[in-house]
């Protein structure tokens, strides 16, 4: 257990509440440590640029500032991208990622001058901004052959000449950098598109994989349209999850791709435009007519720009099957020169085109390597294959993301365009260069969540609408209750649906502690009501037979939806807004599990585990316990509860009660979850664990640690060991039912306290808490 | 040397403490003992009581809980103060003066009754 562990005094036994701060102590180490750190760098730096100023060229020590520059650019980008991710690595993920983005910059301009003898595109920019910088740096920025429309990477070329001096080696950094932030976009837009994605797997695969740490870090096209066609996926991803700026970041990215290759944006479009339509059947999805026609239309006109532009990069004059074919074949033709041509697959016949798929996504094999470049492409074809391989568990759930996400949609269309377009690549050295452009956009589908996590199939079924599965002994008839499904029942006792035949649906069975119970529910708003409690109570489903059952039942009261809420025939609640059914519900519900288990310890108290033992967070409401109990979820801990622990006093474990986290709005963007809530028909202050983390729940677990939390806002966190008589006291303080047992209950809370190390928390920042006491995790 | 306060707990509470013995009038002859009706467990060196008449918790320190086990009826405070200022090697006068502190607030919160008088503290008259 990696948990705090209580200072001991020489007679042993007591905690020292007069210890030093482990969060101060944990504060000073980092600053110190860090000090020393910066200043070798600092000195490294310093050294190394006077060294180049002695022995290099201009290009070379002010590609050198530049490299520093942008290295220092993105450190904010990357603590803020940590932050909002609530993923405290990331930070040194983007960094390192970064890092080798400069160092494959390096490589591909030693590449470019030393193997190839500067035949390479980069040349031709450096020639045209040597040429015209000066008269950039007059402001002349649209002198003959640099204008933007002529050429969007030569007239960058020659901005950063005008601005920084002539270094083509900081132009190449530059370019690189811009490749480092379209992949950070492809992250985001992964993130934002697919919450239930892998994202550190794809974290890994974008920010990592060979090919995009090499291919577009380079003074090109390519570096530019990672930038644009992240962007592009990023606005799109925005848009299909109904976030704000969407659409700006579309249109901008859309722009990118226009300016340098329209083509690309040509097997854009389509797929955004179809993934766009499909938004609207998500379900749950919230029915905005107006963004509907706005997002079409301004696909349409993108669309009518992009046809009109691709016509003029291609010199045709009208886009239609013939040309698109004429111009697919004039491809294969111009590009099957030098050592790595190859006789491509016909994309355009179904036999083909599987071949296609291989030949764009994996080769060239080793053995049709002719140069050494094509033979380290080679091999990460293989790479990409193993992983493919690898990845068939979660290939194999691609039609469920597809149901639940318009991105992966979108990145399965794009995938499969432009395979069909690059397929007529006849040049491995070139179809190696280009796959880049698309290599993001498959990664997604490697980044599936695998089914092993036993969780995320409910939420996905809850996401994608379809009908709950029944559990797999809900055959088996309920002790007291009739079964019923779909069944016409009278709604005798609700008064403003009487003399009504309501079909009340059942929802599934579910278990709170001792207390098994059902849910049915009926009326005007059936479907969001059942994917609202499927959606609230993932964490208590369970096979057993129910002995009670909530009957909640929708009506419309004064132009609102309105629902009546019945435990076994007995009013909890009456005209409840939709969105606050859970709330009422889990709260009759948090009475119904404490009175199930009355020969257990029940505290107030959030719960959870670390490595298979049980930390309590006891307080009262208001003391931060669910907001500590979320954030310690977001680093790795598992769920037991937030609001009531059972702790069974022989054995001393923790009984998950695994309700949804009771958290407001502001509670969980404060922990990074800020799009929440991500559907309309759902209770906002209601939070399953696996949302947070979708493998969050746990296994019972023995206390070990207890930690007494109190929210102070803008207070430092502070960490103090406790005395255990005194833990003891706060403990029965935080019972349920220790009154109803008194003295017989002292010594097993003696033997709680004793197991534990026990410690008070005042904080500010549940996250900064968090990582305190459970750090590695 | 300290009694820490009572901790109210949830659930039902006599409000009606058991008075009967004016704790000023406490002196170095008193013989107390411990009220039948607690319960106490110690840990780690302290002492925590349960008062079920009033559902209170209390928390002895180290010394408090030294003193506690001591108030069995059979010792005057004064005989206390003597064996303990001879364990700690401190000074009889100042030892009695402290737990006639801490005693005075144990029949305050109605813990520790008189031996003698033990009857009536418990009923209370």
């Amino acid at each position: 257990m990696t948990a705090p562990i209580p200072v001991r005094s020489k007679q042993g036994g007591q905690c020292h509440p007069g210890s030093t701060n482990p969060s101060d102590q944990e504060e000073a180490l980092s600053r110190e440590a860090a000090l020393p750190i910066l200043v070798a760098a600092g000195v490294v730096f310093a050294v190394g640029f006077v060294w180049v100023m002695l022995v290099g060229s201009y290009d070379e020590y002010a590609a050198v500032l530049i490299g520093a520059g942008l290295t220092l650019l993105t450190v904010p980008i990357a603590r803020h991208a940590s932050r909002v991710e609530q993923w405290p690595a990331l930070s040194g993920v983007l960094m390192v990622a970064m890092l080798l983005r400069m160092g494959g910059s390096i490589a591909r301009y030693v590449v470019a001058y030393g193997t190839y003898g500067g035949v390479a595109d980069a040349s031709t920019y450096t020639h045209v901004a040597s040429s015209h910088y000066h008269a950039f740096r007059n402001f002349h920025l649209f002198t003959p052959g640099t204008g933007v429309f002529n050429g969007l990477v030569p007239w960058l070329d020659t901005v950063i000449y005008a601005a920084f001096g002539p270094t083509e080696v900081g132009a190449f950094l530059i370019f690189s950098w811009f490749s480092f932030v379209g992949s950070y976009l492809f992250y985001r837009a992964f993130r934002i598109g697919f919450p239930s994605g892998d994202s550190r797997r794809y974290a890994v695969l974008v920010f990592f994989l060979p090919s995009l740490l090499y291919w577009p870090s380079s003074l090109g096209k390519e570096a530019w349209m990672m930038l644009a066609i992240g962007l592009s996926c990023y606005g799109l991803a925005r848009s299909v999850t109904r976030r704000p700026g969407g659409f700006v970041s579309l249109l901008a990215g859309i722009g990118g791709m226009l300016l340098v290759r329209p083509h690309l944006a040509l097997i854009f479009l389509p797929a955004a435009f179809f993934a766009f339509l499909l938004r609207g059947i998500q379900p749950g999805a919230r029915r905005r007519p107006i963004g509907r026609i706005v997002g079409i239309v301004v696909l349409v006109v993108s669309s009518l720009i992009v046809v009109s532009k691709a016509q003029s990069y291609f010199g045709i004059k009208t886009l239609d099957v013939q040309t698109v074919t004429q111009q697919l074949k004039t491809t294969r033709y111009q590009t099957a020169e030098g050592n790595s041509a190859f006789n491509p697959p016909n994309a355009q016949s179904p036999l083909g085109f599987p071949e296609a798929v291989v030949t764009v996504l994996f080769r060239p094999f080793p053995f049709e390597a002719h140069s050494v470049t094509v033979l380290v492409a080679s091999l990460e074809g293989i790479v990409l294959i193993g992983l493919t391989v690898a990845a068939r568990r979660r290939l194999a759930r691609l039609p469920r993301a597809l149901r639940e996400s318009p991105y992966v949609i979108f990145a399965v269309l794009y995938t499969l365009l432009f395979i069909f377009a690059f397929s007529n690549f006849s040049n491995f050295g070139i179809l190696a260069r280009e796959r880049v452009q698309m290599l993001p956009l498959f990664l997604v589908l490697l980044a599936i969540t695998p089914a092993a996590e036993p969780l995320r199939p409910r939420i996905a079924r809850v996401l994608s609408g379809r009908p709950s599965q029944p559990p797999a002994r809900a055959s088996a008839e309920p002790k007291k209750l009739p079964r019923y499904r779909d069944a016409v029942v009278n709604n005798s006792n609700s008064r403003r649906v009487h003399r009504t035949q309501t079909r009340y649906l059942s929802v599934g069975l579910y278990r709170a502690l001792g207390f098994h119970f059902d849910v049915v529910v009926g009326g005007s708003q059936t479907d969001e009501l059942k994917r609202s409690i499927e959606w609230a109570f993932d964490g208590l489903v369970t096979n057993d037979p129910p002995t009670h059952r909530y009957r909640l039942t929708s009506f419309e009261h004064d132009g609102l939806i309105r629902v009546r809420i019945e435990q076994d025939g007995r009013k909890i609640g009456d005209a409840v807004p939709l969105d606050r059914v859970a709330t009422i519900l889990t709260s009759d519900l948090n009475e119904k599990a404490i009175a199930s288990r009355p020969d257990k310890l029940n505290l107030h108290a959030g719960a959870v585990t670390l490595r298979g033992r049980a930390m309590l967070l006891p307080g009262p409401s208001g003391s931060g316990k669910s907001t500590l109990t979320a954030a310690l979820l977001s680093i790795g801990c598992g769920y037991l509860t937030d609001e009531a622990v059972s702790v069974d006093l022989e054995t001393l474990e923790v009984e998950p009660y695994q309700k949804p986290l009771s958290l407001a709005p502001r509670s969980l963007a404060a922990l990074g979850h800020g799009e929440w809530p991500p559907f309309d028909w759902i209770d906002p202050e209601m939070v399953p664990a696996t949302y947070i983390r979708p493998s969050a729940l746990s296994g019972a677990a023995p206390v070990r640690v207890i930690v007494f939390p109190k929210f102070e806002p803008g207070s430092p966190t502070l960490l103090s060991p406790m005395h255990r008589a005194e833990a003891l006291v706060e403990l029965a303080t935080n019972s349920f039912n220790f009154v109803d047992h008194g003295g017989r209950w002292l010594e097993p809370l003696k033997r709680i306290v004793i197991a534990s190390s026990c410690w008070r928390l005042a904080t500010g920042d549940p996250g900064r808490a968090a990582s305190l006491l459970a750090p590695g995790s | 040397m300290t009694a820490s306060g009572g901790n109210d707990l949830p659930g039902p509470a006599n409000a009606d403490r058991p008075v009967g013995l004016r704790s000023q009038l406490i002196g170095p002859e008193f013989v107390g003992v411990r009220h039948p009706d607690l319960a106490s467990v110690e840990v780690d060196g302290e002492t925590v009581l349960f008062d079920s008449r009033q559902s209170r918790l209390h928390r002895l320190n180290h010394t408090a809980s030294t003193l506690w086990v001591c108030l069995d009826g059979s010792a005057s405070l004064d005989e206390i103060a003597r064996d303990i200022a001879e364990v700690y090697a401190a000074d009889p006068t100042r030892v009695l003066g402290d737990l006639l502190q801490v005693v005075r607030r144990l029949v305050d919160e109605g813990l520790l009754a008189e031996a003698d008088a033990n009857e009536n503290a418990v009923r209370g008259t």
